[in-house]
C-alpha cells in the first residue's frame, strides 16, 4: 500500500489483483449488468489511483474503494439513466455461497438467497444502491449519501423503502400465492 | 397503538433492537403480527449480510483490462474513457466546418463578376 502510494505502479497492480474480484462484485450488485460493471470498476480504479495519495488509511483500504465504487455506479447510472430505461438481467453464476451446516438449512438458505437476489434486481437503482451499501457493505449512513450525492436523511428514506420492497417481494407475494392457491382448493 | 403506527419504524430494527418508545414496544411484545413483520426484516438483512462473503464470477480478463486502463492512462492524469470518443467528434466537427467553409468561399469566387 505504501509503495503504491509512493507512485509503484507494480504495486497498485498488485492491488488491482488482490481487490478487483469484490469490485467487480459491489459494481454488479450495483448496476445489475456485466458490461456496466466492467466500467465501473475500471472507472473505479483509474480514480482511485489518480487519489492514492489522499487515502489516509484510516479506513480499510477495502472501504474507501467500495466507497469510489458507489461513487463511479452512481455517476455511471445516472448517465445510462439520461440515455435508456434499466432493463432487468438474467442470473449470474455465483461463485462462493456461504455452506450452512445441513441440507434442510442449506436449501432454505439457498432458496432464500436466490429470492433476496431477484428482489434486489428487480428494485430501482436509486433504491438497490442504499440497501446493498447498507446490509451488504456496512457503510455508513453519512458515507452511502456522500457517495451517492445524497442528504443523509434522504439516504435512510430509500433504505427504508428498499427494506419494505424487499420483505414484500421476499416473504409476502409467497405467502398471498399460497393463501390464494389454498382458497383455489 | 396499531399495527399500521408502527409499519413504518420496523425496517429501521433489521439492525437490531434499535429504540422503540414504551407504547411501541408493549404493543409489540402482544402482536404476533409485528412481531412476525420483525422477524422478516432481521431474516432478511441476515441474507444480506451472508452476500457480503459470496464472490460474483468475475470475466477472466478483467484484471489485465483494468491494468492496461491504467497503463494507457500512463503516470499523469488519466484519460477518460470518452476523451477519444469526444476528441473525435470535435475534429469531425472542425473538419466538417472547415470543409463548409471551403465551399461558400469557393462558390462565392465562382459568382464573382469577372
Amino acid at each position: 500500500m505504501v509503495a503504491a502510494q509512493g507512485g509503484d505502479r507494480g504495486a497498485f497492480d498488485a492491488l488491482v489483483r488482490a481487490t478487483y474480484v469484490d469490485t467487480y462484485t459491489l459494481a454488479h450488485r450495483l448496476t445489475g449488468d456485466d458490461d456496466d460493471a466492467r466500467d465501473v470498476v475500471q472507472e473505479a480504479y483509474l480514480r482511485a489511483f489518480r487519489g492514492l495519495r489522499r487515502f489516509r488509511g484510516d479506513a480499510q483500504f477495502s472501504t474507501w474503494l467500495y466507497r469510489i465504487t458507489a461513487n463511479c455506479a452512481s455517476t455511471h447510472l445516472g448517465r445510462r439513466r439520461r440515455h435508456r430505461h434499466e432493463e432487468l438481467d438474467d442470473d449470474l453464476p455465483v461463485d462462493d455461497p456461504r455452506p450452512a451446516h445441513d441440507p434442510v438449512g442449506r436449501a432454505e438458505h439457498a432458496h432464500l438467497r436466490d429470492r433476496v437476489h431477484r428482489a434486489l434486481r428487480a428494485l430501482p437503482p436509486r433504491l438497490r444502491a442504499v440497501v446493498v451499501l447498507r446490509d451488504i457493505y456496512d457503510l455508513s449512513h453519512e458515507a452511502i449519501a456522500a457517495e451517492l450525492g445524497i442528504s443523509e436523511s434522504a439516504a435512510k428514506v430509500r433504505l427504508h423503502r428498499a427494506r419494505r420492497k424487499l420483505r414484500d417481494d421476499v416473504f409476502l407475494r409467497d405467502e398471498r400465492d399460497g393463501a390464494e392457491a389454498t382458497r383455489a382448493v | 397503538m396499531r399495527c399500521e403506527d408502527l409499519a413504518a419504524r420496523l425496517p429501521s430494527l433489521a439492525e437490531g433492537p434499535g429504540s422503540l418508545e414504551p407504547d411501541e414496544l408493549h404493543h409489540v411484545e402482544r402482536c404476533l403480527r409485528c412481531q412476525a413483520d420483525i422477524a422478516r426484516y432481521r431474516r432478511l438483512r441476515r441474507a444480506m449480510v451472508a452476500m457480503g462473503a459470496e464472490r460474483l464470477a468475475v470475466p477472466p480478463d478483467l484484471a489485465a483490462q483494468v491494468i492496461a486502463g491504467l497503463d494507457e492512462a500512463g503516470p499523469g492524469r488519466p484519460r477518460h474513457r470518452s476523451t477519444g470518443r469526444r476528441a473525435a467528434y470535435l475534429g469531425g466537427l472542425a473538419a466538417a466546418t472547415a470543409a463548409g467553409v471551403g465551399g461558400v468561399l469557393v462558390l462565392a469566387n465562382r459568382r464573382r463578376p469577372a
